[in-house]
């Protein structure tokens, strides 16, 4: 579903190049939960914004179910995420003038849908999502792992092939920790769609099926927990 | 969708969307104050003007200038029959000469005027002279003119003119009155006769410098027709310069309007910068980002179209009762003297709103556009600018 082959991503700061990703190749199965591991700086949040077309890499391809990101332009990027990607943020981006209900319906409407025929399906997944009854709840009424939450809901709600979370857990104390990637777990198991997430958090690893481990831009350990370790 | 968050995020804003629209609103107001004003200006003067000399217009000898008092008398004409057969509310013959008065012993030059007394065209104060039974020649002056050359009404002095033929002549004469004409081309420099009187004086049977008439009559032999709008020239360039400077001043004020809202834009795209990567991410087109942003912007532009309607109605409602005073110019050449009031142009006004919500929506636009070029990686880390 998503393939990799030799991403490299280079920025410019100041009169020096910065390698933010080294010789980057990976392919990624419909449904999987896997966790981009390693330190601030390895290159996790690089890696699912060039997947997420957000950033483009300086060489290499990033092919999702079959079409080149590269080929792609601002508009069929938009496209692209508007239909086949959920987002998940450190800091859950909520939109602040929007209440729970608004928010998780935004992706649908931004997908043109009719809000008449797509209210039942947000109050379902605001429901499984732990927050029924905060449906009118601003995201400055909800607590962090609330806001969480809606976030997981918004980026689901249009059952996206693909769900990019950065370091979602990375914002809220254990318990909401587990209990966000213990959802995060059963939702990639009901929606069938890949889920990958940065983490720095080793404790968070458990719930996942592989995890891929970045250091200075490279892959550095690939671990399929069926199929046992690859080194790279 | 675009419009309902383009809407909630500009009701975040909170009270800088409020100053926004009330300096905008403000703007408006003045805007349409002063061009309103400046039309006031026009509409009045023209009024009196028309009322006191202008009338329809002047058929004349294609040459004369009433600038040029020694030409005058080489530019009288026999007032033809075409119009020597208009009634006394259709027409006014007149007659300017040139001449002299020793006042006090001193000399001051004056333009003779003798108009028919017994027209109806024109709105002048010179009923007095029908009804003098003296035995001098009754005139009367403006008060600028009394002031000037120091007379008072009951005053004699000493009138110096030269008749057709080349003859000097010289007869006291007596002021009967002065009266203030709202036209100052009238209230200075003006000696006040019957045109009969004047006739006689100089010799001149049946001659006029101009016949002021209530609409043209097409065609007349030997003579030309001035529209009222060549003969109020002065002024019609008068409420033209103070229209362009309404209009230099209207742009200023729309400038720093526009700015405000230029600046509340930028302010929002920096600090709204992750929102804005966020809207990104979940697959809203960088156009569809530029039209959230400039929609923002457009409420400032509606919102203060409407406040102007709130305030501006009972300001001007109040303003037209009471006008805008301009007694302390009561010496200058402006021919009004009453308050001004305000002269509404539906166009105007319409051209006004316009090209100030063209304005401020352009104000919006450029941050708008600026943002949506933004890297929507770095924008949801807050580092796109």
């Amino acid at each position: 579903m998503l393939e990799l082959k030799s991403v490299e991503k280079i920025y410019r700061v100041g009169a020096e190049d910065f390698h933010a990703l080294r010789d980057v190749s990976l392919k990624v199965e419909q449904g999987a939960f896997l966790a981009f591991i390693g330190p601030s700086g390895s290159g996790k949040t690089t890696l699912l914004n060039l997947i997420g077309g957000l950033d483009r890499p300086s060489d290499g391809e990033v092919i999702l179910e079959g079409r080149s990101l590269a080929e792609l332009d601002k508009d069929q990027l938009a496209e692209l995420r508007r239909k086949k990607i959920g987002f998940i943020f450190q800091f859950h981006n909520l939109l602040p003038v929007y209440n729970v209900y608004e928010n998780v319906l935004f992706p649908l409407l931004l997908n043109d849908e009719k809000e008449s025929d797509v209210k039942d399906t947000v109050m379902k997944i605001v429901e499984r999502v732990g927050l029924g009854g905060l449906e009118k709840k601003k995201p400055t009424e909800l607590s962090g792992g609330q806001c969480q939450r809606v976030a997981i809901a918004r980026a689901l709600v249009k059952k996206p092939a693909l769900v990019l979370a950065d370091e979602p857990t990375a914002n809220l104390d254990a318990e909401n920790s587990r209990a966000i990637l213990e959802l995060t777990s059963e939702l990639n198991r009901e929606f069938g769609c890949a889920f990958l997430f940065s983490t720095h958090d080793d404790k968070l690893i458990q719930y996942v099926n592989r995890k891929i481990k970045l250091d200075d831009g490279r892959i550095v350990s690939d671990e399929d927990r069926s199929n046992g370790e690859i080194e790279s | 969708m675009i419009f309902k968050t383009a809407w909630k995020n500009f009701c975040r804003q909170g009270l800088r969307a409020i100053l926004n629209i009330l300096v905008a609103a403000l703007t408006l107001v003045v805007a349409v104050f002063m061009v309103s004003l400046v039309n006031g200006f026009q509409d009045q003067s023209s009024k009196n003007l028309k009322k006191t000399d202008v009338a329809g217009g002047h058929y004349r000898l294609a040459d004369f200038d009433i600038l040029s008092p020694t030409e005058w008398e080489d530019f009288a004409f026999v007032t033809p029959p075409e119009l020597k057969k208009m009634s006394a509310d259709e027409k006014a013959e007149v007659l300017v000469q040139q001449g002299q008065i020793f006042p006090q012993n001193r000399f001051v030059p004056a333009q003779i005027r003798g108009i028919d007394l017994e027209q109806s065209l024109l709105e002048l104060p010179l009923a007095s002279i029908n009804a003098y039974k003296g035995d001098s020649i009754p005139a009367i002056v403006g008060t600028k003119m009394a002031i000037k050359s120091n007379l008072e009404k009951g005053d004699f002095v000493v009138l110096k003119w030269r008749d057709k033929y080349g003859a000097v002549d010289a007869r006291e004469i007596e002021i009967i009155e002065t009266v203030r004409f709202v036209n100052p081309r009238l209230n200075d420099g003006v000696i006040w006769l019957g045109l009969n009187t004047l006739r006689d004086m100089t010799r001149r049977e049946n001659e006029s410098s101009w016949v002021t008439v209530k609409s043209n009559q097409g065609e007349i032999e030997g003579l030309s027709f001035l529209v009222p709008n060549v003969l109020m020239k002065d002024v019609i360039e008068l409420a033209k310069h103070d229209r362009r400077n309404s209009m230099i001043l209207w742009i200023i004020l729309m400038l720093l309007c526009c700015i405000s809202v230029f600046n509340s834009q930028m302010l929002n795209a920096f600090k709204r910068q992750k929102e804005a990567g966020t809207l990104l991410a979940l697959g809203m087109t960088p156009r569809q980002l530029t039209k959230m942003f400039v929609l923002e912007g457009s409420f400032t532009a509606v919102g203060a179209v409407v406040l102007a309607f709130i305030l501006g109605i009972p300001f001007f409602s109040w303003f037209q009762t009471v006008g805008l005073d301009i007694s302390h110019l009561k010496d200058s050449t402006i021919p009004v003297t009453e308050n001004i009031l305000l002269v509404f142009d539906p166009k105007q006004i319409v051209n006004c709103l316009l090209g100030a919500t063209l304005m401020i929506v352009l104000a919006s636009w450029l941050p708008a556009r600026k943002i949506s070029r933004i890297d929507p990686s770095r924008a949801l880390v807050g580092k796109a600018f």
